[in-house]
C-alpha cells in the first residue's frame, strides 16, 4: 500500500545554466498515500506551479525520483516514453476553473478520457454516468456546460479527472473563485472521493478557507517542501 | 408597264407564260394587286443564276414609278394529290436527301424521292414513305442512327 | 471515439454554415466560370458541327471565315464543285449586325445560306425551312423572336418562318438565316448615302463619263452596286474521299485556302479563345486563392478560440495528431458545405447567365478535389497554432 499512491524523492528542477542559473525546485520530497488528501502550500514564487507541473510530467525537471502508483516514471530522466498515456490513465486534474469542452455534453466531457484510452463508447459512457451520479450531477447529463452552474461544471471536472480511476489527482486552486460554503463542499467531494476510489489527491491552495480541513500539509518555501501536521477541522 | 420579275433559277421549275402573278408593290406593301406572266426572256443571266420574266397588271393601278421595286409570287398550276412532308423534316445523309422515321422507338434514316415544293413549306414524296409512317419533324438537335430520342408534344419555341 | 470535429461543428453550426454559404457562393462563381469556357469551346465545335461542312474554303492567307474576315467572289463556287472528291459546294456569307424587331434590336450572326446546301439550318424546333427565294428567315431560339415576327435587316423585312436552337457564333450570337442573295446585299450593299455619293464621283470622272460612249457611264455604276462577293464556301466530302486530300488541290491550283474540320477548331479553340481562356484561369486562380484565404482565416479563428480547450485537452493527454485532425476535418467540412452550396447555385442560375454555361461532371468533380485540397493547406495554419500549445498553459500560475 505505501508503494501505490506518489512518491517524489529529492526533485530538483533548474532553469538556465551556469552563473545565471536559477534553481525552481532545490529538493522536494513528498509522500501520498491511495485515499489520502494533502494540501501543498506556499506563497507566490515559491514554485508550486513548477512542482505541479512536474508532478503532472508537463516539464521535465532537472534530478530526483518520481514513484506514481507503483512504477517509477522518473529516475534523473523520463523513464517511459508515452507522457501523454500517463497523464490520462494516471493522473487526473481538476483546474482553477471547470475547463470543460464547450462542443461536448457533460456525459462526453467525462467520457473522452476513456475513450481517449481505447474504451468502447458505450463503456465509457457507463462510466461516466456512475461518476456523474456519485458526484450528484447525473441529472445533468444530457446537459451543454453552458448550461450549469458554476458548481455543477466544478463537481463535471471532478468526475472527469477520475474517470480513468488514476492513483493520483492533481487539483491547482479548485476552490480559489469559490465562497466559503462552496469551497467546503468542493473539499468534501474530494474527500469522499479519495476514500471511495482510493486516489491520493494534492490539493495545491492558498485558499485561507479550506487550510485547516487538511490533515496533513505540505509547505514550499524557496523550492523546498516541509511536511506538517494540519488542523485536520472536519468537513 | 410591265414589271421584270427574276427568278432563282434553281426554284424556278415551272416558269411559264400565262401564269397568274400577285404582286405587292414596295410603295403600298398592304395592297396586293393581280397579273399574269407576259413573256418569259430567253435570255439568263449566268453569273447572278437568275432568270427573268415580264409580268403584266390586270389593271395598272395609278401612281405607279418606273424603277420602282415589287415581289411577286407566282402561282403554279395544282399538282396531282400525293403524300406530303413538311420540309422541316428533310435531311441529308450523303449525297441522298430522305426524313428520319421513328419505328419501334429507333430512327431510321428514309431516303426519297422528291417532287414539288409548295410555298408553306410542304414537299411531295413520289416514293420512299407510306401513308402513316411516322416522321421526326423537329428536333432539339441534329440526328444520328444512335441518337436517344424521346417523343414529345411540343418543343420549346411555339407550337408545330 | 467520437467525432471531435463533428462535435464542435455541430455545437457552432450558424458560423460554420454562414461561412459555408459565403465559401460555397466563391466556389458557385468559379464553378460558372469553368462552365463559361466550356460553353465557349462548344459553341465553336457546334458551329463546325452545325455548319455542315467538312472543308472551309476562304480567302487566302486569312484564317476566315469565322476568326477573320474573308471575302471571295461567289462564283469561285463551280470551279470548286467540279474538283475530285467534292460532294457539295455552297456559298456562304457570315456578318455579325443588329437584327431589329419592332423596338428592340437583337446582337446577331447573319448567316446567307443557300437552301439545300451546306450551311443551312440543320435542325429546326417548329415552323418550317425557307422556301420563298427572298425575305424569309429561319432564326435561333436565343434572338427571342417568334414564329411570324417580322425583322428587319437593313433595308429590307423578313418574316420569321422557322425556329432552331444552339446555333450561335463563336462568339455566343444567335444566328439568323437568310437566303443568300438577300445577305450578300445587306453585307456588301452600301447604304444610300454611300451610292449617291459612289454615282456623283463616278459621273465625275471623265474617264468613266465619256459623252462619245453612250451606256458606258450606267454600265459603271451598275457594276458598283452589285454584290457578287461572299465570305466562304462550305464543302461536303464525299464518301471515300480524306478531307486533306480534297483540300490540298484548292490551295494549290486556286489561289484559296481550305481548312479541315480539325484546322478550324484549332483555329477557334486555340487562337480565339485563347484570350478569354487566359482571362478565367487568371479568374480561377485569383478565386481560388480567396478561398483558401477565407477558410484558412475562419478555422484559424475558430482554433484561437479554443486554445485554452487544445492545452486541457493535450494536458489530459490527447495526442497531437488527434486535435490536428479534428482542425483538418474542420476545414474540410467547411469545404464541403461550400462545394455543395456553390454547386447547387452554379446549377441554379447557369440558365439565366448571360453567356452559355456548360457544367459538366467531370468539372465538378475536379473542383471538389481542388477544393478539399485548398481547405487542407489552408489548415495548416491553424494547425501549426495549435500544436505549438503548451499543455503546461492549462495549468495556470
Amino acid at each position: 500500500m505505501p508503494d501505490l499512491g506518489i512518491r517524489i524523492e529529492g526533485l530538483r528542477k533548474r532553469y538556465g545554466k551556469g552563473d545565471t542559473a536559477v534553481d525552481a525546485l532545490k529538493d522536494v520530497n513528498m509522500t501520498v498515500a491511495p485515499g489520502e488528501l494533502v494540501g501543498l502550500i506556499g506563497p507566490s514564487g515559491s514554485g508550486k506551479s513548477t512542482l505541479l507541473k512536474c508532478l503532472g510530467a508537463v516539464i521535465e525537471p532537472t534530478a530526483g525520483r518520481m514513484t506514481l502508483g507503483g512504477q517509477t516514471h522518473y529516475d534523473n530522466g523520463w523513464k517511459i516514453n508515452d507522457l501523454r498515456a500517463l497523464r490520462r490513465d494516471r493522473i487526473g486534474f481538476v483546474f482553477q476553473a471547470p475547463y470543460l469542452i464547450p462542443f461536448l455534453d457533460v456525459t462526453d466531457n467525462v467520457a473522452l478520457l476513456p475513450m481517449l484510452a481505447g474504451r468502447p463508447n458505450g463503456i465509457a459512457r457507463a462510466r461516466a454516468l456512475e461518476l456523474l451520479d456519485a458526484l450528484d450531477v447525473g441529472h445533468r447529463a444530457k446537459a451543454q456546460p453552458s448550461e450549469l452552474s458554476g458548481g455543477e461544471q466544478q463537481r463535471v471536472s471532478i468526475a472527469r479527472a477520475l474517470a480513468n480511476n488514476p492513483p493520483v489527482i492533481l487539483a491547482d486552486e479548485p476552490t480559489a473563485p469559490l465562497d466559503s460554503e462552496r469551497a467546503l463542499a468542493v473539499m468534501r467531494i474530494l474527500e469522499q472521493m479519495a476514500t471511495q476510489y482510493h486516489t491520493a489527491i494534492i490539493v495545491v491552495t492558498h485558499d485561507e478557507k479550506i487550510i485547516p480541513t487538511f490533515k496533513r500539509i505540505y509547505q514550499i518555501r524557496d523550492g523546498q517542501t516541509f511536511e506538517e501536521r494540519g488542523q485536520g477541522r472536519s468537513l | 408597264m410591265w414589271v421584270k420579275v427574276r427568278f432563282d433559277q434553281g426554284r424556278s421549275t415551272g416558269l411559264a407564260e400565262g401564269l397568274r402573278a400577285g404582286i405587292v408593290l414596295r410603295s403600298r406593301p398592304l395592297e396586293p394587286f393581280v397579273g399574269r406572266v407576259a413573256r418569259v426572256e430567253a435570255v439568263s443571266d449566268s453569273v447572278t443564276e437568275e432568270r427573268f420574266a415580264q409580268v403584266a397588271f390586270e389593271s395598272l393601278p395609278a401612281g405607279v414609278s418606273v424603277g420602282e421595286l415589287a415581289e411577286v409570287t407566282l402561282s403554279l398550276p395544282r399538282t396531282a394529290a400525293a403524300l406530303l412532308v413538311p420540309n422541316a423534316s428533310l435531311k441529308r445523309q450523303g449525297d441522298r436527301a430522305g426524313v428520319w422515321r421513328v419505328e419501334a422507338g429507333t430512327l431510321h434514316f428514309a431516303p426519297l424521292r422528291l417532287g414539288q415544293a409548295s410555298l408553306d413549306g410542304q414537299v411531295q414524296v413520289l416514293d420512299g414513305l407510306k401513308a402513316g409512317d411516322t416522321v421526326v419533324v423537329f428536333s432539339e438537335k441534329s440526328l444520328t442512327n444512335d441518337s436517344r430520342i424521346k417523343v414529345v408534344d411540343a418543343l420549346a419555341g411555339g407550337s408545330p | 471515439m467520437i467525432s471531435l470535429a463533428g462535435r464542435d461543428i455541430l455545437h457552432s453550426w450558424s458560423k460554420f454554415v454562414l461561412t459555408g454559404i459565403g465559401l460555397g457562393l466563391l466556389i458557385g462563381v468559379t464553378l460558372t466560370m469553368a462552365g463559361v469556357y466550356r460553353g465557349m469551346v462548344d459553341d465553336a465545335h457546334r458551329l463546325l458541327d452545325n455548319s455542315g461542312a467538312d472543308l472551309w474554303v476562304v480567302q487566302q492567307d486569312t484564317q476566315g471565315p469565322y476568326a477573320e474576315s474573308s471575302s471571295i467572289r461567289d462564283d469561285l463556287v463551280r470551279g470548286i464543285v467540279g474538283l475530285p472528291g467534292v460532294g457539295r459546294a455552297a456559298n456562304v456569307t457570315y456578318l455579325t449586325m443588329q437584327v431589329r424587331n419592332g423596338a428592340t434590336d437583337v446582337r446577331a450572326m447573319v448567316v446567307g445560306f443557300e437552301p439545300d446546301q451546306p450551311g443551312e439550318p440543320s435542325f429546326l424546333l417548329a415552323g418550317r425551312q425557307v422556301t420563298r427565294g427572298h425575305y424569309e428567315a429561319v432564326v435561333d431560339l436565343k434572338t427571342g423572336f417568334a414564329l411570324g415576327d417580322r425583322i428587319r435587316i437593313r433595308r429590307h423585312d423578313y418574316t420569321v418562318v422557322g425556329l432552331t436552337q444552339r446555333m450561335v457564333s463563336s462568339g455566343g450570337d444567335p444566328m439568323v438565316f437568310i437566303p443568300l442573295r438577300d445577305a450578300q446585299e445587306a453585307q456588301f450593299l452600301k447604304d444610300n448615302d454611300a451610292i449617291l455619293n459612289e454615282r456623283a464621283r463616278t459621273a465625275a470622272n471623265p474617264a468613266l463619263n465619256r459623252p462619245g460612249v453612250p451606256g458606258l457611264l450606267e454600265a459603271i455604276q451598275a457594276s458598283q452596286a452589285s454584290n457578287h462577293s461572299v465570305n466562304a464556301v462550305l464543302v461536303q466530302v464525299r464518301p471515300g474521299f480524306v478531307a486533306e486530300d480534297v483540300a490540298e488541290p484548292i490551295r494549290r491550283w486556286k489561289h484559296l485556302e481550305a481548312f479541315t474540320r480539325a484546322q478550324m477548331e484549332e483555329i477557334l479553340v486555340a487562337k480565339l479563345i485563347a484570350t478569354s481562356a487566359r482571362q478565367i484561369a487568371m479568374f480561377l486562380v485569383i478565386l481560388a486563392v480567396v478561398s483558401a484565404a477565407i477558410v484558412a482565416f475562419i478555422i484559424y479563428t475558430m482554433t484561437l478560440g479554443k486554445i485554452r480547450e487544445i492545452a486541457v485537452l493535450k494536458l489530459i493527454g490527447t495526442h497531437d495528431r488527434t486535435i490536428a485532425g479534428m482542425i483538418l476535418q474542420q476545414a474540410l467540412g467547411l469545404g464541403l458545405i461550400g462545394f455543395i452550396v456553390g454547386k447547387v447555385a452554379a446549377t441554379f442560375w447557369a440558365p439565366v447567365f448571360p453567356k452559355y454555361v456548360l457544367l459538366e461532371p467531370a468539372d465538378a468533380v475536379r473542383g471538389l478535389v481542388a477544393v478539399m485540397l485548398i481547405c487542407a493547406l489552408a489548415s495548416t495554419l491553424a494547425i501549426r497554432a495549435a500544436l505549438r500549445v503548451e499543455p503546461a498553459e492549462a495549468i495556470g500560475g
